[in-house]
């Protein structure tokens, strides 16, 4: 079975089905660390430098203004003559994390060396704004870029720490702001338009895919967008003084998101749905479930009846923390299944297979604790042989592999976690 | 005569940004005592603070009453300080983000915990310089300096506001308490800060503290 047809046989929980051989990713550095302890350099990951959608945006302006500023300037920063040095800070996709995303790297080197699976791909479409805002450099010194991005974002990247840019201004500030955007850039009689040039190039490929194919995907979020668009504190206050806005927002938000899948599906079928939340921090939800249930439910709803009546059954949350309380609502609103499952902020994935039989999971293998040795792998692998047997699971470390993780630690992990999958 | 104390505690209890400002208006004009309406916001937002501990309220609602307070608080205090009072307060503490980090909610959290929890907030916002906190610390006289910073890079900035202090030969004068994602307590210190709160709430506990309370 190819990549695609095992993700799908484990979602529906067909138990012989093998499991799919993912991780989440890795921290650049992480890959950086593990290419001088003996990862075999064959495919160095690659920094995205070509802006192609929101999707895959946040932080391909920045690279592309190093580019075209000074190639010898980037040369100097990244001390890579022959390329682009992968930056200590930025995430790099391994499947369980899809790709494209937010101008993530992408690894080919740790899944071949450990014949892993494909990479879950999103479908290349502009999913949010369309036109899109001009990317542009507003400011720029020797620690920081400040810049405007795809989403009408003023984002602000930092030179030395390169992790993800954070936001210091959003497009939509009032009823005004949103109603501009909504008829300038949200318009549901330009549907078509929202497929890039080489779509039927895009399309064959798909046709003849090994992998799974994707929609939403970050930045898509019933919460997760509305903190791009909004801001944080802006959206908590919005809740309470606008909620009619936000209704409205995310009324036409989901309306462009079905009417774009529905283009697609003419020319393509899909095999699942993301959507990207991080809605909750280590300490719980970020937002009440009162909140959840009148803001983010209906919509939910409203994605999984269009989805069903599209016969595409696997629906799943990217959320991070401690999302305990609101598994229960994600699974009333239509959502099958949830990642990454991070232990460290109290999930429990034997718990909540036990809690909801029917709920798919993946990730949810405490990532640090990789880096303690052999006999604590051991113990946080223990767990895995029951999980799979019980099928909807894809075992992997609970987010990003931190660089505390020595590569002879991961490969000790993998290679022990490759042969429970290969055993069942 | 309407009760101004209560309809204070409950546009706080209520997250009623739109009336925080006119209601508080209105009851300094009806004649209330402004420091019993002080004390009436200060009461509605230990009890959000609280329930925000516990659990029972989230982010949007410590923010929307933090907002109340931001609007219906500057009138009050006018009054109090025409009157020729002071507001009483358990300590005094200067608050902020680090130069070069500019998030705001955790820091946010802590300021508004930290003033239910009968503090008085100082807030220098996100951004801030060394030289900014040193003149605060200062001219306020404050008894506690607490610093968020959330990347690891400006989480080096805090160590250097310490040795600024350190600098100024007033270090000892002032209690600090870091915080932030990439802050523990080995972090805090190895810059010499006198506490670390992993939590917001836990922030409070320390810096009740410092000042010998619990």
């Amino acid at each position: 079975m190819d990549t695609r047809e095992k993700f799908i046989e484990c979602a529906h929980f067909k138990q012989k089905a093998s499991s799919v051989k993912w991780e989440f990713g890795y921290w650049g550095k992480t890959l950086n660390n593990w290419y001088c302890e003996g990862l075999p350099l064959n495919n160095y990951p690659v920094v995205p430098v070509n802006i192609v959608n929101s999707t895959a945006s946040l932080y391909t302006a920045v690279w592309r203004h190093f580019l075209k500023k000074d190639k010898n300037l980037f040369e100097k920063m990244f001390n890579q003559p022959d390329g682009v040095k992968l930056p200590d800070g930025m995430p790099v996709c391994a499947g369980g994390l899809y790709w494209p995303t937010q101008g993530f790297a992408v690894d080919k080197d740790v899944k071949n060396y450990f014949k892993m699976d494909e990479v879950q791909i999103i479908v290349c479409a502009e999913q949010l704004f369309y036109p899109q805002f001009e990317t542009k450099i507003i400011f720029e010194d020797e620690k920081y870029i400040d810049y405007i991005d795809l989403d009408g974002c003023t984002r602000r990247f930092s030179k030395s720490e390169q992790v993800l840019p954070a936001g210091l201004d959003w497009p939509i500030k009032d009823w005004k702001s949103w109603e501009e955007i909504k008829s300038q850039r949200m318009r549901l009689d330009n549907i078509k338009d929202r497929l890039p040039a080489n779509w039927d190039e895009l399309v064959k490929e798909y046709k003849g895919r090994d992998y799974p194919l994707a929609v939403g995907g970050y930045p898509n979020g019933i919460f997760g967008t509305l903190t791009h668009l909004i801001g944080y504190e802006n959206l908590f206050l919005f809740y309470y003084d606008h909620p009619d806005l936000i209704k409205d927002i995310l009324d036409r938000l989901t309306d462009i998101w079905i009417a774009l899948w529905e283009e697609i599906l003419v020319y393509t079928d899909i095999d699942l749905c993301n959507i990207w939340e991080d809605i909750s921090s280590g300490k719980g939800s970020m937002v009440s479930p009162v909140l959840i249930r009148e803001f983010m439910a209906p919509y939910y709803k409203k994605i999984s009846n269009f989805l069903k009546s599209k016969k595409i059954d696997i629906f799943l949350v990217d959320t991070d923390g401690d999302c305990n309380e609101l598994v229960p609502i994600f699974i009333d609103a239509g959502v099958t299944g949830l990642y990454p499952m991070e232990v460290s902020a109290g999930m429990d994935v034997v718990k909540l297979r036990k809690d909801y039989p029917g709920l798919f999971i993946m990730g949810g293998i405490p990532k640090l604790e990789i880096a303690k040795g052999k006999e604590r792998i051991d113990e946080i692998l223990e767990p895995v042989q029951w999980l799979l047997k019980q099928g909807g699971y894809i075992p992997f470390g609970d987010h990003l592999i931190p660089p505390e993780v020595p590569w002879g630690n991961f490969k000790y992990y993998r290679e022990q976690l490759n042969s429970m999958i290969d055993g069942i | 005569m309407a009760d101004f104390v209560q309809q204070l505690k409950d546009i706080v209890l209520n997250f009623d940004i739109d009336n925080a400002e006119e209601t508080a208006k209105d009851a300094i004009e009806s004649g209330t005592d402004p420091l019993k309406a002080a004390n009436a916001l200060t009461e509605a937002i230990r009890d959000v603070g609280e329930r925000f501990g516990k659990g029972d309220l989230f982010l949007p609602d410590l923010v929307c009453a933090s907002e109340v307070l931001k609007k219906a608080f500057p009138v009050i205090n006018e009054a109090i300080q025409k009157q020729g009072g002071s507001e009483s307060s358990v300590g005094k503490v200067v608050i902020g983000t680090v130069f070069g980090d500019i998030h705001s909610i955790g820091k946010g959290m802590v300021a508004t915990l930290l003033y239910a929890a009968g503090f008085k907030v100082i807030d220098l916002g996100i951004n801030v310089k060394g030289e900014d906190f040193l003149k605060a610390v200062k001219e306020e006289n404050a008894d506690i300096l607490a610093m968020s910073a959330l990347l690891t890079t400006t989480a080096m900035e805090q160590k250097k506001v310490i040795e600024g202090l350190k600098d100024a030969g007033i270090r000892d004068r002032v209690k600090i308490i870091v915080g932030g994602s990439p802050i523990n307590q080995e972090f805090a210190d190895s810059i010499g800060a006198d506490g670390y709160g992993s939590t917001a709430p836990e922030g409070v506990k320390i810096c009740r503290r410092f000042m010998g309370i619990d």
